[in-house]
């Protein structure tokens, strides 16, 4: 039950939006920030399909600049349809968070 | 913005760059795209980022294995997140250039080996017969050569794993599987003699070699031309940062 991808695939798009938020920044590093917040089992791998989704979706947008390494990298950004989706996630995180912190709570004391 | 050719020359370029482990999944990956529903701009978009985060994962000294367990399921789900919509025109468009490239191929090989022999015998047949045989051993070629390619893609990841197999059991299942070919091909062939007298359509013999010549020439000029572009891409490409060695 306690079954922690099927929880992360939930939340994973809002917390990508988040790093995003404020930064240019690349695949790899929004890894390794998702990695240093505690969410040690995601990859580039795993979220290079969600870029992709919320690009389609225009959720995000991204400027190619050149790279030592190979290929030009794709800097991601969020667009204005992107802060308004996060805006959303955001809110309905904080009412999913509330509703656990009760039960938890309520359940405990009885 | 890079047409998709200039693309597939730089992507294939860069490719050269990574280590053996990632080059040969990046192989399989890219056959296994090659099938799939993406139009050719998606495919090297794809095989673009797929690069960028090999590099990385390669500059870090990480593994392929260790980063992604099941690379058809990556693949999988980079389709499934663009999702690509193919209308009729879109499809029609892909595979017109095939088919006609078919055409001209199969042209020319009838020609060469069922009406010049008759001309150079001095026997001039006035028309070239397009017979109902020829159009399903045609399309027999084309159904059998898109079947193979596409199980091939679809399966590059499976095909490449190194299998532990019997000498005798890969024998027996080549003997068997060779067998069943030859019987099937053999059965076609005969029934096709029965509908070669259906004749389809008749060009004139002239009108026909000057299909055949027009399609040479086009050919040779496409090959010109890509040949040129792909030199022109590399001469500009060889002072770049990115062709230092990778670790």
């Amino acid at each position: 039950m306690a079954d922690k991808s099927q929880l992360l695939r939930g939340i994973l798009e809002g917390c990508i939006l988040k790093i995003i938020e404020n930064n240019e920044i690349y695949g790899y590093q929004i890894a390794e920030k998702l990695q240093m917040y505690g969410f040690r089992d995601i990859s580039e791998g795993t979220i290079y399909p969600l870029l992709l989704r919320l690009e389609k979706n225009e959720i995000i947008d991204f400027t190619k600049k050149e790279s030592a390494l190979g290929p030009k990298r794709k800097y991601y950004k969020l667009t204005a349809k992107g802060r308004d989706e996060l805006r959303d996630f955001y809110s309905v995180w904080c009412e999913v968070q509330n509703g656990m912190n009760l039960i938890f709570k309520d359940e405990k004391r009885m | 913005m890079l047409s998709v050719k200039a693309m597939r020359d730089e992507n294939n370029r860069l490719s050269e760059k990574l280590n053996s482990e990632y080059a040969k999944i990046y192989i399989d990956f890219v056959c296994y795209l090659r099938v799939s529903a993406l139009s050719e701009k998606q495919q090297e978009d794809v095989c673009s980022d797929v690069l960028e985060i090999f590099f990385d994962w390669q500059a870090k000294g990480k593994t392929a294995n260790e980063m992604v367990v099941d690379y058809k399921k990556f693949a999988d789900d980079i389709i499934a997140a663009i999702n690509p919509k193919r209308n009729l025109l879109s499809i029609i468009k892909e595979y017109a250039p095939l088919i006609l490239d078919v055409f001209g191929f199969m042209l020319t090989i009838d020609f060469v080996f069922l009406y010049l022999p008759k001309i150079i015998s001095g026997n001039n047949p006035s028309t070239y017969d397009y017979s109902l045989s020829q159009f399903v051993r045609n399309l027999l070629i084309f159904t059998v050569a898109v079947g193979i390619v596409t199980y091939i893609g679809k399966n590059s990841f499976s095909l490449s794993k190194k299998k532990t197999v019997k000498k005798t059991t890969r024998f027996y299942k080549g003997f068997l599987i060779g067998s069943t070919i030859m019987f099937f091909i053999s059965t076609i062939f005969i029934l096709l003699n029965k509908i070669d007298n259906i004749i389809l359509f008749s060009f004139s013999m002239v009108l026909t070699i000057r299909i055949i010549i027009v399609f040479w020439i086009y050919k040779t000029i496409y090959n010109v031309i890509n040949v040129y572009s792909t030199f022109n891409s590399k001469s500009v490409k060889k002072n770049h940062p990115s062709n230092k060695t990778l670790l």
